[in-house]
């Protein structure tokens, strides 16, 4: 019977790609081989340390037809949370984790789109990795646009050029005649245009409210986030579930995810970061602080429902009575 | 054209009475095939008072017809379609749009005169004209009664006719 649950991996190779990034090749234990997926997916990886379990998202970057190995491509990042700076100096080859599903919530727009343009900054290139594998494989038409601050720096660089030439665009920051990268090329693209951004919230935040004032449909507009984004205090706040009458605190530290995972209570999630709508939760009392990347205007106006990866209570009560 | 590309039907969502300006465009394309309907096009661009830019393609043949899909596929992200034509012309325009990347949410689109309605037969997929408020026909291929159902197929670009047999209907 087939388990939709975690999948056992080993660490085969591990590739350094630039002075901060690191290629891991995952292959399966116990499988003869692993799912398949499709352009801009992720996988969440488990990793046991001396504190506990340590979750993470990491888009695959290795060739969706091929399913005898997973590849992510990781960014150490010093003022991480802990996931990344583990996985560049912890993790070894031979060492066994464990690994999700592959999970998509950034696919291509492969029907509509008569022209997809890519948008990445720094790590930000690893879902467009496989997307440009899926797109080539169907000889459709694409471009990337890709900032970093060096070349050294600039992950997947050699391949990105060797593979896809004259479709790719590099901007690099901190070079002797420096280049940025901006949304005004967004004015240019032919119309069947769709365009997928990637990179810090920052970034995402630009190009997004760049393509709409270009008159970019909303259909066309793609973006992942890796991070949710800062938006205002987090103060501490209450909440009651419904179901079981259980109150949980939730401190100023932590979300109200983390605070529901922790007192036990099995609440849906994925992305973490507000992009995916997984951890959706019914508000039967309260008002909702939205801060997801998830739902329009309209919906948050309408729907009772809040995103416990990053949405909090509302000033001043900051009190939710939630259908758990 | 890939499969279920949107077409233009009698109840597509392009379809307007008066054209209106989406604020956020930053130009507006207008392909007109009727000159004399130039007070609605008037219209659309007091409501935009220079805030777009626009291009006005008037069509007085069928060489400019056949040529549209130049003048759409030069056209760059921003820019919202009106189409202002009879039934087998707007079609034509509204085709070629696709064609060139337009989704249904840029293009709207005026019919002058009487819209077209088409039914396809479940049995052996004949395509067929039918009146505006007929609610059942027969097919003009296999000869079998259809009803008209109220769902449109993009892939076959008509109504969905399900085939009954006369004899078994009760009469009220």
């Amino acid at each position: 019977m087939r388990s939709f649950g975690k999948i056992k991996v080993n660490v085969g190779k591990i590739v350094q790609e630039t002075k901060f990034v690191k290629r891991f090749h995952l292959y399966p234990a116990e499988l003869e081989l692993l799912p398949a997926f499709t352009g801009g997916s992720h996988i969440a990886t488990y990793v046991k340390n001396s504190d506990g379990t340590i979750e993470r998202n990491y888009s695959l970057v290795s060739h969706p037809t091929d399913r005898t190995q997973y590849t992510i491509a990781i960014r150490k990042d010093e003022q991480s949370r802990g996931g990344s700076v583990y996985w560049h100096e912890e993790i070894k080859v031979g060492d066994q984790l464990e690994i999700s599903w592959p999970k998509n919530h950034f696919p291509l727009a492969f029907k509509a789109a008569k022209h997809h343009v890519f948008y990445a900054a720094g790590i930000g290139i690893t879902p467009f990795m496989t997307m440009m594998e899926d797109l080539t494989a169907q000889g459709k038409s694409f471009e990337l646009h890709y900032a970093a601050k060096t070349k050294e720096e600039c992950a997947f660089y050699d391949e990105l050029n060797a593979k896809y030439p004259g479709k790719c665009h590099f901007y690099f920051s901190r070079t002797e005649t420096p280049k940025k990268m901006t949304p005004a090329t967004m004015e240019k693209h032919r119309i069947g245009s769709h365009v997928y951004f990637c990179g810090p919230v920052s970034m995402v935040k630009e190009f997004r409210q760049a393509a709409e004032s270009y008159g970019y449909p909303s259909h066309s507009i793609h973006f992942e986030l890796f991070a949710v984004a800062d938006e205002g205090p987090k103060d501490p706040f209450v909440v009651t579930l419904a179901n079981s009458g259980k109150t949980v605190e939730v401190s100023e530290q932590e979300t109200l995810l983390e605070a529901l995972l922790k007192k036990g209570i099995e609440a849906p999630y994925s992305c973490k970061v507000g992009g995916c709508g997984s951890c959706e939760v019914q508000v039967v009392e309260g008002e909702v602080d939205h801060r997801d990347h998830f739902y329009k205007e309209e919906e948050r106006q309408t729907k009772n429902v809040i995103l416990t990866c990053c949405s909090r209570a509302k000033e001043p009560r900051k009190e939710l009575v939630l259908n758990l | 054209m890939v499969y279920n590309s949107p077409v233009l039907f009698d109840k597509s969502a392009t379809m307007v009475e008066k054209f209106t300006v989406r604020q956020k465009r930053r130009k507006l394309l207008i392909i007109s095939t009727l000159p004399r309907e130039a007070g609605l096009i008037q219209q659309l661009l007091d409501e935009s008072n220079g805030q777009q830019q626009y291009e006005l393609i008037e069509i007085h043949d069928e060489f400019s017809l056949k040529n549209i899909g130049d003048v759409l596929n030069r056209q760059k992200m921003g820019t919202q379609l009106y189409i202002l034509a009879p039934w087998d012309e707007a079609v034509t325009i509204f085709t070629e749009a696709i064609e060139a990347g337009f989704s249904e949410d840029e293009i709207q689109t005026h019919i002058l005169g009487e819209k077209k309605r088409y039914v396809y037969c479940m049995k052996c997929y004949h395509l067929q004209e039918v009146e505006v408020d007929e609610t059942d026909t027969i097919c003009y291929h296999c000869q079998i009664s259809l009803e008209i159902g109220p769902f449109f197929s993009r892939e076959r670009k008509g109504y969905i006719g399900y085939p009954y047999n006369p004899a078994l209907v009760i009469a009220n």
